[in-house]
């Protein structure tokens, strides 16, 4: 226990020796926290632009342009005879969509027949697309339902859980968050190691001494992180977080174990402190997509799907989302916190083996 | 001439000697693409696991699984028995969304008392979600206009038919992966070039340097950043051009605008780094600047989150970036095709050039001759 404690000891002392390290490993989490979410914070579009291409000249084809300006999503920006001049407007990104009402659109509905508008939207930015099409798709089934009062033979209604509004911080700032915390320990260890090994006090405990001193270290360091972005960040800007703080603590030590263990495996490769830096800032936006956040694994190649599995983001948001946005318990999320403990063993061993192979090669650093 | 190829050479017999670089330069965003290449092999959302609740249990209610499997977005894998194992399947991940058939849907059905579905979807995932649930929505009103047929009743009148102008199947590859193999390059370029400059600093080679620029500053500069630019610009365009042929993008060009374009592109984000390393002095604080202004980027550039719906702040931010011009750039001469919209986004990267070169500028003679600038770690 003695030689834990005074790891853990010059650990701290490591970390506090360099402003560099400070911020990396005690302040940048809660920063990342206060910045990445800012461009989000309207959650929504709304009011995007599109351009009424009315063919019909009614009075409800008019009402139908007066309905879809008055939604939340869309905003009539102008008005057009000529469908492809409109479609030049959404290339030249004027505008984000054009509504084609046909002709006879008040006719057809007047004699009860199925009536069509089209919508064309830009297909280089999605959430323009789905925004503008969830919106037509609204107006046009309100504006329907005042039209005929008969009932239609069966409906659906569609409820959308854990993030009702569709809000896009809502939905990506949790996952980015978990995986600020695994890139600064993966960074942070290649250059807390770089710094021990250059340093004239050797290591004199045994390397699993060393090892669970790190561990206790960063674990206190990031669990204190992690509670003031989620009792600050989040709450600074109306996030969603339904997990008790113990809870959440509970699941994230097995992460936070994991990263430190595997940045230390891999912090041998490393010969000077902005080495890990270089060589790891590609990772993040990779890593971010691998976990299924922001498209399904479903949808993603085996072998990709094979790679996620060695990293902790992949469980960690998982885990993470399930609890903290979707308020399940610690058992419903047991098989990600199950994975993430194999992997804390797996990379534990591994450290152990390459700090130890460090330690016995004759002549080399400490 | 000579003593600007004299700094070239150095340069580059330097960068054999460190590994780090020239990893950066290729090795590891190569691996990158590779892998964000694996993650939308499917390059559209489609046959995501969606359970079925069937409280009716009629022949008529087990068509609706049927309305679901005839969609691009939603493939019935399970059938659940209660709200309880509904709510657990979608917080395990197993389906993005539950299609609950209530009971007495049939006879509802058949007497005209428009019974109700309902479907809860994860929106969690909002882009498994989101999918999920608008093709959902267009099966069962497919399915009800075909009962209507059969019932002689009507559905709601008015149809939407949804056309996806420059992107017609709504591919993730081609709306995303352009995207961030972009930010990509970017925390490359800028990295690189702290790094170039920097480790020249940490190891107090700065004479060597300037000698064999003769003593000339500007020889100097010039021939430290100019190979690099070469290297970016060949690997950005490969990058660029194999995934788009992969994906089947369409490079609707003109070339000659899209090379423009990258070159502004590599210039304004060395300048970018120039001006980090510059100001700083020291390889570790430059890498990490580096790092949190060039990481994030993706979150800025307008294409995931268009730009007017950011507050004034980060809106700010993200015009002051490179990516997110060479988005607008993009855009313009591979996905949609729209050279007329490059003035724009080429004058802002110019004057980025002109800004950050500018402030970096007084502190460049004074890196190569002043010793208080070296070996500061």
């Amino acid at each position: 226990m003695n030689a834990l404690g005074s790891a853990a000891v010059r650990t701290l002392r490591t970390i506090g020796h360099d402003k560099g390290m400070v911020a990396l490993l005690a302040i940048a989490s809660v920063f990342y926290s206060l910045f990445y979410p800012t461009p989000y914070l309207h959650q929504l579009l709304r009011d995007v632009p599109v351009i009424v291409v009315d063919r019909d000249h009614t009075s409800m084809s008019r009402q139908f342009a007066r309905w879809l300006d008055a939604s939340e999503g869309v905003s009539v920006a102008g008005r057009s005879a000529d469908l492809a001049v409109a479609q030049e407007a959404v290339r030249g990104r004027k505008a984000g969509g054009v509504v084609l009402i046909p002709e006879d659109f008040e006719r057809h509905i007047l004699r009860r027949e199925p009536s069509a508008v089209t919508a064309y939207v830009d297909g280089s930015y999605l959430l323009v697309r789905s925004t503008v099409s969830s919106t037509v798709n609204t107006v046009a089934a309100t504006f329907g339902a005042t039209i005929t009062h008969r009932r239609p033979p069966l409906s659906l209604a569609s409820w959308p859980l854990f993030n009702p509004i569709g809000g896009y911080a809502t939905f990506l700032v949790p996952a980015v968050l978990i995986l600020v915390l695994q890139q600064t320990l993966l960074i942070g260890m290649g250059t807390l190691r770089v710094a021990q090994r250059h340093s004239p006090v050797s290591d004199a405990g045994p390397v699993w001494a060393t090892l669970g001193g790190i561990v206790m270290v960063l674990l206190v360091l990031y669990l204190i992180q992690a509670a003031c972005m989620y009792l600050v960040a989040f709450r600074l800007y109306g996030l969603p977080f339904r997990a008790d703080l113990p809870v959440a603590a509970v699941f994230l030590i097995p992460f936070l174990t994991a990263s430190v263990l595997l940045g230390l495996a891999i912090g041998e490769l490393f010969e000077r402190p902005e080495s890990s830096t270089v060589a790891l800032a590609l990772t993040s936006v990779p890593a971010l997509f691998l976990s299924g956040i922001s498209f399904p694994v479903e949808n993603q190649a085996g072998w990709v799907r094979a790679i996620a599995l060695a990293l902790p983001t992949t469980f960690g948001i998982r885990g993470f989302v399930q609890i903290g946005e979707m308020g399940a318990t610690l058992a419903e999320a047991g098989r990600s916190w199950g994975a993430l403990w194999l992997q804390t063993l797996l990379y534990g061993l591994a450290a152990a083996y390459f700090m130890g192979r460090r330690r016995r090669t004759p002549g080399g650093p400490q | 001439m000579s003593s600007l190829s004299a700094v070239a050479r150095r340069e580059l017999r330097r960068l054999r000697g460190l590994p780090v670089l020239w990893s950066l330069l290729g090795p590891i965003p190569i691996a990158m693409t590779l892998l964000l290449m694996g993650v939308f092999a499917a390059k559209v959302v489609r046959d995501l696991p969606v359970a079925v609740l069937d409280l009716d249990r009629s022949t008529t209610s087990r068509t609706a699984s049927r309305w679901l499997q005839a969609t691009r977005g939603a493939q019935v894998t399970n059938q659940v028995e209660d709200l309880g194992a509904a709510r657990l399947a979608i917080l395990e991940r197993q389906v993005y969304g539950v299609l609950v058939v209530p009971r007495h849907f049939e006879r509802d059905l058949m007497r005209g008392r428009s019974p109700h579905l309902s479907f809860l979807y994860n929106e969690e995932y909002l882009t498994a979600g989101g999918n999920v649930s608008a093709d959902v929505s267009r099966g069962v009103t497919q399915a009800a206009a075909q009962l209507t047929a059969l019932s002689g009743r009507e559905p709601s009148p008015i149809r939407v038919d949804l056309r996806t102008l420059f992107n017609p199947t709504a591919s993730y590859a081609q709306a995303l992966g352009l995207l961030l193999i972009a930010a990509l390059l970017q925390i490359v370029i800028g990295l690189a070039t702290i790094y170039a400059v920097g480790r020249e600093l940490a190891d107090g080679t700065a004479p060597q340097w300037l000698d064999m620029a003769r003593g000339s500053t500007f020889v100097a500069w010039l021939g430290k950043l100019a190979p690099y630019t070469l290297l970016h610009c060949l690997l950005m365009l490969a990058l660029l051009g194999a995934y788009s042929a992969w994906y089947g993008i369409p490079v609707h060009g003109p070339v000659w605008l899209l090379i423009v374009a990258t070159l502004a592109f590599v210039i304004a984000t060395q300048a970018f780094g120039l001006l980090l390393i510059a100001r700083t002095a020291d390889l570790r604080r430059a890498v990490s600047l580096g790092a949190l202004i060039f990481g994030p980027a993706a979150a800025f550039s307008g294409v995931t989150f268009p730009l007017p719906a950011m507050p004034a702040g980060p809106r700010v931010w993200a015009e002051t970036l490179p990516l997110t011009h060479v988005m607008d750039l993009i855009r313009a001469t591979v996905s949609v095709g729209a050279p007329e919209t490059a003035g724009g986004p080429l004058l802002a990267l110019a004057l980025t050039i002109a800004v950050t070169f500018g402030l970096a500028l007084p502190r460049l003679p004074a890196l190569l001759r002043d010793p208080k600038f070296w070996e500061r770690e």
